[in-house]
């Protein structure tokens, strides 16, 4: 295993670790799994389906073009977090919309800030690369500090969304009446 | 088909719809939804409810 692999492993505990800590906290009663009532269930398993299928395409896209021989100027490991990725913007845009975005142990302000911790630890891990002038470069492809934009783009199109499903609620005046 | 009589029932208690979902142990969007007729409850949902407003299923959810 070469240093970057071995880097990037340290990396992902480093981060389930964090996640697990973070979750604690930004949930009510300490526990690291969020809760759900019923509808937002159901809504969740429709939309773990939709994801299932978009990584599926997106994978199988993957696939077509490495048995055609087309060159993706991507790295590998950028390829397949993309197939995540998409699977995980279905997931969290079909959720968002049907009105499924905060579980009923969730403390709002606290994910707010997980979410801004989330987003500033990406920028921070891009910031380098960008001053070095090696934000996508990497043996001619592109590498490593692609994967943190996607990450900002995948939160970024969650905020806005949510924004948007909140003011379309907000006219239809489905929100608390009262 | 919006559930009316279960908004009045709500609203004749004068709980918010933030109220009795807490009450109910499910998010407010969930008793949007089964007001605005988006969402058909299951009958232990239906029955928390009704306990909750102190009505019977008969009241709340039959048509």
């Amino acid at each position: 295993m070469n240093a970057q692999g071995f880097g990037f492993i340290v990396g992902i505990i480093v981060g389930i670790i964090l996640v697990v800590i973070l979750f604690k906290y930004a949930n009510t009663n300490n526990k690291i799994r969020t809760e759900y009532d019923e509808r937002q269930e159901k809504v969740r398993g429709r939309g773990y389906m939709y994801a299932f299928y978009t990584a599926l395409i997106v994978q199988a896209i993957m696939v077509l073009a490495s048995i055609c021989k087309i060159e993706i100027p991507v790295e590998d490991y950028i390829l397949h977090f993309a197939g995540i990725l998409f699977g995980c913007l279905t997931l969290g845009i079909y959720c968002t919309w049907n009105n499924v975005y905060w579980g009923l142990n969730n403390d709002h302000r606290r994910y707010g800030l997980v979410f801004a911790i989330a987003i500033i630890i990406n920028i921070i891990a891009i910031v380098g690369p960008a001053i070095s002038g090696m934000l996508f470069e990497e043996n001619g492809k592109i590498g490593l500090p692609a994967l943190n934009i996607m990450v900002i783009f995948m939160l970024s199109v969650y905020g806005i969304v949510y924004l948007v499903r909140k003011a379309i609620d907000a006219k239809k005046g489905t929100e608390e009446e009262d | 088909m919006k559930n009316l009589k279960l908004k009045a029932a709500r609203a004749g208690k004068d709980l918010s719809q933030d109220d009795l979902a807490k009450l109910c142990d499910v998010s407010r969007q969930t008793i949007s939804s089964i007001e605005k007729g988006d969402y058909n409850p299951t009958i232990n949902l239906c029955i928390k409810i009704c306990k909750a407003l102190d009505k019977t299923l008969d009241e709340l959810f039959w048509e």
